[in-house]
């Protein structure tokens, strides 16, 4: 059995603003574990200008060992 | 000229300047005249981090760039319930956990001029760099540091990650933003937003589970 948790965010601005520039986190999720094991947290993002238009999308995976 | 390739952008501006009229004299135009080609790339970089610890009062530093978006073999380790937590030299510290570098986030952006050129920009400027008490195992020379781990014993302990996202410009929505996890191993606690930089954005969150 294969149980798969999926935390999904919606970010954007306000209708209209600009958009922003620079470093900065989008979410922090904090966890607790529950069982034994290997897993790993992994994120799925697509990030679009003020235009709409897309100007990268990355999945990034970090590991996490429960021992 | 603007390439969106991938993570990656690509601005060649080419400028010229003179005294009109002598600027346009073939040949000798060119001793009146001055061209310039400014280029500026960018790259979007997004990650997955396990916060810095600001009680280990180390500072994050850069680490190396890994376009592909992921840890690499870098990874977290805590205590499960009922864990034991680790001691001695190849344990993590009390209350914290020796972990993952900084996986996947960087960015590097660099601005060329012509004829000046402008050295490379720090990437990750901003961010707050990994630590870095040894090399990591099995890693590619990113530092390590530490995430905070908390209830290592009878109960499971707790962990923190931040997905990060630095060298956009013009950033208006990320959406949607989707983190996945083994809801047998691990369940969330919750998720907010911390960094000014994307303060004004609107957010809805959801935690949905499934079981196949």
């Amino acid at each position: 059995m294969n149980d798969m948790g999926l935390a999904t965010i919606q970010y954007s601005r306000p209708q209209g603003a600009a958009g922003v520039s620079g470093p900065g986190t989008l979410v922090t999720l904090r966890f607790q574990a529950l069982g034994h094991g290997a897993t790993s947290v992994t994120g799925n993002v697509t990030v679009r200008n003020s235009r709409g238009l897309a100007v990268g999308s990355a999945t990034p995976r970090l590991p996490v060992n429960l021992k | 000229m603007a390439l969106i390739g991938g993570l990656t952008n690509l601005t060649d501006t080419v400028s010229k300047s003179g005294i009109p009229g002598l600027a346009g004299i073939p040949l000798l135009g060119r001793l009146f005249s001055q061209d310039s080609v400014e280029r500026d790339r960018s790259e979007l970089m997004i990650a997955i981090v396990p916060p810095p610890d600001p009680a280990s009062g180390v500072q994050r530093r850069e680490s190396a760039h890994d376009p592909g978006g992921n840890a690499g073999h870098h990874q977290v380790e805590l205590c499960a319930p009922g864990g034991a937590r680790r001691a001695g030299p190849a344990g993590p510290a009390a209350g914290t956990v020796p972990a993952a570098p900084r996986p996947i986030l960087s960015r590097a952006r660099r601005r060329q001029a012509e004829p000046r050129r402008r050295p490379p920009r720090h990437p990750i400027a901003g961010l707050p760099a990994p630590v870095s008490p040894g090399p990591p195992a099995g890693g590619h020379g990113n530092g390590a540091f530490p995430a905070r781990q908390h209830g290592c014993g009878g109960r499971g302990g707790t962990f923190t990650v931040e997905m990060v996202l630095d060298g956009g410009t013009d950033v208006a929505s990320a959406s949607p933003v989707t983190i996945g996890f083994r809801s047998q191993a691990a369940q969330p606690l919750g998720c907010h937003r911390r960094q000014p930089v994307l303060e004004g954005w609107a957010a809805t969150n959801s935690f949905e589970e499934h079981h196949e």
